[in-house]
């Protein structure tokens, strides 16, 4: 431990100069701007910072994108609270409790609590990182296909929680959700699905589905009951923005929950950090003593997956810096850099470049604190400007999910898919199918389907690879516990309440 | 069952009906393993038999319910905005895939600001060419996002 704290002062005394702090302050506001933008994530962001970091020397270069990477992660949540418009998936749960605050008034609100939790969470998942990161990767590399799936598994079992009254409508989104994730090809045997034209030969694009289903359903859903926001006119009160101690006390808990959450399952490649906004929901759901309010805009639903979202960027950096193992589309794009800087990611990473490693590092620490009060600063902008067009926030909305879904591929092809959708979500609204299985279903799905045949290979065809292998058979296990659980404490409080009500 | 709810349903059951029938042609597994068609096709008849589920539980309802709870209807002039608004959108991605994406938008942003959101067209048109402007300095000049 006091080795990593020798290793991290050596990391700031490299960073701690003019030129790496204005830097990593700019890499933050532009990560900001960029993440708020529909059709634009991590990846997108860090892209189009790489060629700025040619010529910079390597710890600056790799400052500015881990910025830009954490900036992106905070700028993700504010058209989700604004607009309900996610840019990313780990963003759509965001939405889910933002914007209801938002329609309340309290966008502000919600915009400074997420700024706070992500704070928290960020400044965990570096903790975990800088303390912890040799060791969480050593048992990182004995999970296999069989324990992935199974890890997705239980993100999608999550569905029953998001399944609000009707289990059967709910059912019916996940498995329309599954079918919409098997378009184009299929990983394991290369076989193209339902390529009914060249574009669906890479599937349906993602985003492009986020944009239509919660942005253009809502200005569709918004036109039919003639919705006119009043949002009050703009005000540079920062008492409206930043949040009371009595929510951030209110939320303390499901912020901390959420950071372990998001830090730990956050290692997984491939949807860490949205199977961890899901799973911290459901247990903040599950423990609330007011599940009533969810969905309605509350506050442990909002700051929770917030803290895992921003926890799970130093832990998908965990398996990046000491495996070379990229989780993300941004960590892969990290993965070239590094390699474009002449380094070598792997085991070996730390030992060779080290001084570069822990440099980034602090630079990650820097990132966070400038970007609490950065984003804290923005947030009157950021409302004001929806106040300032709330009367025309249909064509905004619009033009943003436009040119969001065009910016995927540049064609035209993604908007007719954020259309279709907005079509389906507007009717899936109205008629009060939930949204959140279709959507978990989408993104876990594939993940899920390849994890499953890739174990099924690995065991021959034979099904007990999922109980041979003893990491697979304890998450088998808690997850049965678990279910047992959660069964005995509801018929519990429902054999309370009528003793109480006599 | 409101009207909506029925075409969502049928909606959903003509994407399943597709998919399972395409599903047929796929390989659906081997000793080993699982083909690529084993996930949809089973996916695509479990969505039929929630939809035929739904469907069946509406009808029992509405049989049950006496007439006086019949479920109300849905007004056609809320709806008819929604639907114009989405042929509209329709027409403006046609023409931006015959060159630009910025002056269909703005097409569209001016029609949605003055005819449905009931601004007057002047108000509509500076509003909306404000919002291209910013749209374009961002995605185009900054992030050089070909929009033109």
């Amino acid at each position: 431990m006091l080795d990593a704290l020798t290793h991290l002062a050596g990391g700031f005394a490299e960073v701690l100069t003019v030129y790496n702090i204005v830097l990593i302050f700019f890499a933050g506001m532009i990560g900001t701007v960029v993440g708020a933008l529909p059709g634009l994530g991590p990846s997108a962001g860090i892209a189009l910072m790489l060629p700025l970091t040619f010529g910079m020397p390597h710890a600056s270069g790799l400052c500015l994108l881990t910025g830009v990477y954490m900036g992106t992660m905070y700028g993700g949540r504010i058209t989700s609270i604004l607009i309900n418009t996610p840019g990313d998936a780990p963003a759509i749960v965001t939405a889910m409790e933002g914007y209801p605050m938002m329609r309340r008034g309290q966008g502000g609100l919600a915009l400074g609590l997420s700024a706070v939790s992500s704070f928290v969470g960020g400044f965990f998942g570096l903790l975990v990182l800088i303390f912890f990161a040799p060791v969480v990767s050593s048992y990182a590399i004995y999970l296999g296909a069989p324990e992935y799936f199974l890890l997705m598994l239980l993100g999608l079992s999550t569905i029953i929680l998001l399944a609000g009254e009707d289990l059967v409508k709910a059912l019916l989104m996940a498995c329309v959700g599954v079918l919409v994730s098997t378009f184009g090809s299929d990983y394991i045997s290369g076989h193209i699905r339902f390529a009914f034209t060249p574009e669906l030969i890479e599937g349906i694009d993602f985003v492009a589905i986020i944009i239509g289903l919660y942005g253009l359903g809502e200005v569709f859903y918004n036109l039919e009951q003639r919705t006119r926001l009043d949002l009050g006119r703009p005000s540079f009160n920062l008492r409206e923005y930043i949040p009371p101690a009595s929510t951030l006390k209110e939320s303390s808990g499901a912020t901390l929950r959420g950071s372990v959450i998001g830090t730990v399952i956050g290692i997984l490649p491939g949807a860490g950090a949205t199977v961890a906004t899901f799973l911290e929901y459901a247990l903040e759901r599950r423990i609330s003593r007011k599940p009533e309010e969810f969905g309605n805009g509350a506050i442990a639903g909002l700051a929770g997956p917030e803290a895992s979202n921003n926890a799970s960027v130093p832990g998908s950096l965990i398996p990046l810096i000491t495996l070379g193992i990229p989780g993300s589309g941004g960590t892969a794009i990290m993965l070239g850099a590094l390699i474009m800087f002449g380094l070598q990611p792997g085991p070996l990473l730390m030992i060779k470049s080290g001084d570069v490693v822990w440099a980034m590092i602090a630079g990650l620490v820097l990132a966070n604190v400038f970007l609490l009060f950065s984003n804290v600063l923005l947030i009157p902008v950021f409302v004001n400007l929806l106040r300032s067009v709330q009367g025309h926030l249909a064509s905004v909305v619009v033009a943003l999910c436009v040119v969001g879904a065009f910016s995927l591929a540049y064609n035209s092809f993604n908007i007719w898919v954020a259309l279709v959708f907005g079509i389906l979500g507007y009717l899936m609204k109205k008629c009060d199918y939930p949204t959140g299985p279709f959507i978990l279903a989408v993104v876990l799905a594939p993940l899920a389907e390849n994890y499953f045949r890739q174990s099924i290979m690995l065991g021959q065809g034979d099904w007990s690879i999922f109980v041979d292998r003893p990491i697979s058979l304890g998450i088998i296990v808690a997850m049965v516990a678990t279910g047992i659980l959660g069964l005995v404490t509801k018929r519990f409080i429902k054999s309370r309440k009528p003793a109480a009500r006599a | 069952m409101k009207p909506s709810e029925i075409v969502l349903l049928a909606g959903l059951a003509v994407f399943s009906g597709v998919l399972l029938w395409n599903g047929l042609d796929m390989p659906y597994g081997s000793a080993q393993s699982f083909g690529p068609g084993y996930i949809p096709l089973n996916i695509a008849v479990v969505t039929l038999v929630l939809i035929a589920l739904l469907a069946a539980r509406a009808l029992a309802a509405r049989r049950s319910a006496p007439p006086a709870q019949a479920i109300p209807g849905e007004s056609l002039g809320a709806v008819l905005p929604v639907v114009a608004v989405i042929v509209l959108m329709a027409a403006a991605i046609y023409a931006m895939s015959l060159g630009s994406v910025l002056a269909p938008l703005g097409v569209l942003m001016v029609l949605l600001s003055w005819r449905f959101a009931g601004h007057p067209p002047l108000k509509s048109l500076f509003v909306s060419a404000a919002i291209l402007a910013v749209i374009y300095a961002i995605f185009s000049l900054w992030l050089k996002i070909p929009l033109i």
